[in-house]
């Protein structure tokens, strides 16, 4: 029997990382008994083992929970947990598409931070009705009335009706629940209407095929029903309808407003695309739902077995995390340094991170990551762009009439006492200054606009360490700029090493040149030569480092008892370099190939 | 399989056991010897009878401390030796001796014993550099052991010297030589002091209680070493042996050129030629009571095996025979590698003959890890 949508609610929890909203899902899941208590574990709706290793949300999580509210009436409240990195957001941006309401949660020490402010601006945008929560009450350092003011302030919401929580001890759940029953408006659809339900998310089983996550707008969704996916146009017959309780249980029927999966023996995820609509096929709706913003990796590495027999196995391996991950994208790469690999797009650097670990772990893999870049547009004489998303693919300067770089909207949120530390990092990575604006609490929120290629080199980090860990980030996407950039090569033994090159701007390359080259004669090992490391600019080379030669390697003692132990020894120290890669005379340690991360 | 001409014996009881050593030694267990030295002779009949020896070029005491062994314990070693497998007519009869237990008297008796080679673990004559490798003899006992040596009319005297010893210049170092050099030894080991990884001298450089001399010191102290050598009439002959002419050691030339030899005794490695080139060695258990037991049981100790196939074996070969600086033909199965080890440098080929060079002295292990796989 279906639920009326007038008691259907469908909310997400929104905050910055580590503000506690997956804590938060986990007392609101207990408080509807949801989840048994002895079945509770923390990060319930965390799923990836590193997910809990982590403690971070990689993926959203969609949860129906039953929740008998103070007016008698029992509701169905549609849960989505989401993400919080910065990496993720476009996770929190399909979750948003998704919902009705959002709940906002705050940390009480830490405040309004650079994503509290964006994914209340994306809920915002998607017209959702926000309740703020203060989190974290509980805490000596706890400052409830001045988030208020600055809820108020920072992001135009009522602060005064800022709900008081501890989700740790479960202060503060009820009235949660009760605002969200009050305030966020039950769907409008109709139940009647012909189908319209938005994939927010899909996943690979390997029994049931693609579990197709979805939202249903209008209309509802049987098994039996012959669907059709309004982008692609493909049709598949659904062999089960089903909500998240948080495992999966099959029911009758998803009706308009209600939030879970199907099931419709489709193959690819890539055919059950998050954004698309799904309509009955025999009777379509007029339109599609509107998308939302289109997924578009941000950072490129090669990615490289370190022994080059695992790259059928490193191929497979990332056809099946990809059937998980739509975010990530790859194609085979070719290194003459490397040899053969696949040349990735992740959605940044902590993505990035986490697929490389995910290969490694879960298909026992051993992985060597050139350094992440950007993709630039480069304009030839001829009239031709031309993407480029490795620097060794940048062609020939003389047929290069520009070179345009991605460039991101930047929003810091810092203490005023760290405001010129912040103008001085983002200075030095060329960013350009945009706006700053005082909030209560000593919180200022300064914008700039910044090359994205500075960013994924430590930007956090320095941001970080320069703030005393309180600066929080978030970034998005403005566009392309035209920047005086070059490619710089780098040489060792002589010889050029492909998967070392990088593209920086002129006025950098120097100071960059040198200081991988300084970096690079401490990871490079001493060999029987010595080694020079040079970094060249169109030829001319900039900076120069030594390897000296190996001084001395012999054993003083080899009688008749010591050769076995000897040659184990020998065997030992070759096997260690069979790790590394050779390139002409030179054996390169693969943290040589990460070096230009750290340059700053 | 290849016939076996070479015999080693394993003592391994020490007074103390220095703090760089880490060989199989044990002190405290003196009372041991006696059924050591039994199941010792035990164990050589039985693999004179299970493998072809004999009869014998050269026979090894090594330890540990073998001038621990009584006179009789000597004899009766010797006469097994002599009776189960045999020597040969000017056979070489090496004994390793600390200077503490060297007098005319007990020279008198090894010689008596069949002895004509002795090894005298010398190391040093500084008082603080033999205190800090808590050597129990002084530079005078160590001088007077080798004289004495030479009055019971010992005519193969090989001395152990250290060089690389913290706090020891190159011209003290030096000194130390030329002082060993007049005593007119016929043979010099000079070894690097090397921190070994389960030692104490290894726990106190990690602690950083004592800091070892840099690669340039201690190549200093080895080059100007082998200069002093050449010029007292010493053949450099191995990476760290010299022998005046003639002199040069049989036993140990066996393990370089690859030849096979038998190890009876707590911890002693066997090695064994097969006819296609293939090899197999074998050790026995460390322990010396354990070595007792099991002898007393099965008539041998062995504890471990392995074999190796012959190109393994070939590389084995070559990984040990570039170590004597005249050369070797053990290399010729690699001329991929020892092309790629001319050019940078490390060998000279000459013929069928490959010779380490100065360059390839100092970065041996690179040259011998070239022929394993």
């Amino acid at each position: 029997m279906p639920t009326p949508t007038s008691l259907i609610r469908a909310i997400s929890v929104i905050a910055h990382v580590d503000h506690g909203k997956t804590t938060l899902s986990d007392r609101l899941l207990e408080f509807t008994g949801t989840v048994a208590p002895r079945d509770m574990v923390e990060q319930v709706l965390d799923q990836l083992d590193l997910e809990r290793e982590r403690g971070i949300t990689i993926k959203a999580q969609a949860v129906r929970m039953l929740y008998q509210a103070q007016d008698g009436k029992t509701y169905q409240i549609n849960l989505i947990d989401t993400p919080g990195h910065v990496d993720f957001s476009y996770e929190v941006s399909r979750a948003l598409a998704a919902c009705d309401g959002a709940i906002l949660v705050v940390d009480a020490s830490q405040g309004v931070e650079a994503q509290t402010i964006a994914n209340a601006h994306q809920a915002m945008e998607h017209h959702l009705k926000i309740v703020p929560v203060i989190n974290k009450i509980d805490l000596q350092q706890a400052n409830p009335e001045l988030v208020r003011e600055e809820i108020e302030k920072a992001l135009g919401l009522p602060g005064d009706t800022a709900i008081l929580a501890s989700a740790r001890q479960g202060i503060g759940t009820r009235e949660i629940l009760e605002a969200v029953v009050r305030e966020v408006p039950p769907p409008t659809g109709d139940p009647a209407a012909p189908l319209q339900a938005l994939i927010f998310d899909a996943k690979f089983d390997a029994y049931r095929g693609v579990v197709t996550y979805v939202r249903v707008l209008e209309g509802g969704l049987r098994p039996g029903m012959r669907i059709l996916m309004m982008q692609t146009g493909k049709t598949f017959e659904v062999d089960e309808v089903g909500i998240f309780r948080p495992d999966r249980i099959p029911i009758e029927e998803l009706s308009a407003g209600e939030v879970g999966y199907l099931i419709a023996s489709i193959r690819n995820v890539r055919d059950s695309r998050v954004g698309d609509t799904v309509t009955d096929a025999a009777r379509p709706a007029a339109e599609p739902l509107p998308g939302y913003r289109h997924v578009t990796p941000m950072v490129f590495a090669g990615l490289f077995p370190t022994d080059s027999e695992q790259y059928q196995d490193l191929k497979e391996a990332l056809e099946k995390l990809q059937l998980n991950d739509a975010s990530l994208i790859y194609e085979p790469e070719t290194s003459a340094a490397l040899g053969f690999g696949f040349r990735c797009g992740f959605l940044g650097l902590l993505h990035m991170e986490i697929v490389q670990e995910r290969l490694e772990r879960e298909f026992d893999l051993s992985l060597l990551a050139t350094a992440p870049t950007v993709e630039y547009r480069v304009k030839l004489r001829n009239g031709e762009e031309v993407p480029v998303d490795n620097p060794d693919h940048l062609p020939d300067p003389a047929q290069i009439e520009s070179i345009s770089e991605p460039v991101v909207l930047a929003t810091i949120v810092v203490p005023s006492a760290y405001v010129g530390n912040m103008m001085e990092l983002s200075q030095e990575r060329r960013g350009q200054f945009l706006n700053m604006q005082y909030e209560p609490g000593d919180r200022v929120i300064i914008t700039y606009r910044m090359p994205l290629g500075e960013i994924i080199h430590d930007y956090y980090d320095q941001l970080k360490s320069r703030s005393k860990g309180y600066a929080s980030l978030d970034y998005e996407l403005a566009g392309f700029e035209e920047a005086n950039l070059v490619k710089l090569d780098v040489l060792v033994g002589g010889s050029p090493v492909d998967a070392l090159s990088m593209i920086v701007h002129r006025e950098k390359a120097q100071v960059h040149g040198r200081r991988l080259a300084e970096r690079l004669k401490a990871l490079i090992p001493r060999q029987l030569f010595e080694v020079p490391i040079q970094a060249a600019i169109g030829g001319k080379i900039v900076a120069r480092e030594t390897v000296p030669a190996l001084r001395k390697d012999v054993i003083a003692k080899c009688y008749g008892g010591d050769v076995t132990r000897k040659r184990k020894l020998l065997e030992k120290q070759k096997e260690g370099k069979k790790r590394m890669k050779r390139v002409g005379n030179v054996e390169i340690p693969q943290e040589a190939f990460m070096a230009v991360l750290t340059l700053d | 399989m290849e016939k076996i001409k070479s015999l080693y014996l394993h003592i391994p009881f020490c007074t103390w056991v220095c703090k760089y050593c880490d060989f199989n030694t044990y002190a405290v267990l003196e009372g041991l010897i006696p059924s050591y030295t039994d199941a010792l002779c035990k164990e050589i009949e039985v693999v004179a009878r299970r493998y072809p020896v004999g009869p014998l070029d050269t026979v090894f005491f090594g330890g540990g401390t073998p001038s621990l062994l009584s006179q009789l314990q000597l004899e009766t070693v010797m006469r097994t030796v002599t009776q189960a497998i045999g020597l040969r007519p000017g056979a070489e009869v090496t004994l390793e001796a600390n200077p503490g237990n060297i007098s005319t008297v007990s020279c008198l008796g090894w010689l008596a014993a069949g002895v004509n080679r002795l090894s005298i673990g010398i190391q040093s004559l500084r008082p603080g550099a033999l205190r800090f490798l808590e050597r129990l003899h002084s530079g005078e006992e160590a001088i007077n052991a080798i004289r004495a040596a030479r009055a019971a009319s010992f005519s193969n005297i090989s001395c152990d010297l250290l060089y690389g010893v913290p706090g020891v210049a190159t011209t003290a170092f030096l000194e130390d030589l030329t002082a060993v050099l007049a005593e007119r030894p016929q043979h010099v080991s000079a070894y690097e002091l090397t921190v070994e990884p389960i030692t104490r001298l290894a726990q106190e450089v990690r602690a950083g209680q004592v800091v070892m001399p840099e690669a340039d010191l201690q190549l200093e102290q080895y080059w100007s070493a082998a200069e002093v050598l050449a010029r007292a009439g010493f053949d450099h002959y191995e990476i760290s042996n010299w022998a005046r002419p003639g002199y040069r050691c049989r036993h140990n030339l066996t393990y370089w050129e690859y030849r096979p030899y038998l190890g009876c005794g707590a911890g002693a490695h066997s090695l064994l030629r097969l006819d296609d080139g293939s090899s197999e060695r074998f050790w026995n258990v460390k322990g010396p009571q354990a070595y007792i037991d099991r002898v007393a049981a099965e008539g041998v100790s062995v504890a471990g095996r392995e074999l190796l196939a012959t190109e393994r074996a070939a590389g084995e070969a070559a990984m040990i025979g570039m170590r004597m600086l005249d050369g070797t033909r053990a290399a010729g199965a690699f001329p991929a590698e020892r092309e790629r080890l001319a050019a940078a440098g490390l060998l000279v080929e000459e013929g069928e003959t490959v010779r380490l060079t100065r360059r390839g002295v100092e970065l041996a292990n690179q040259v011998g890890a070239a022929f394993l796989r």
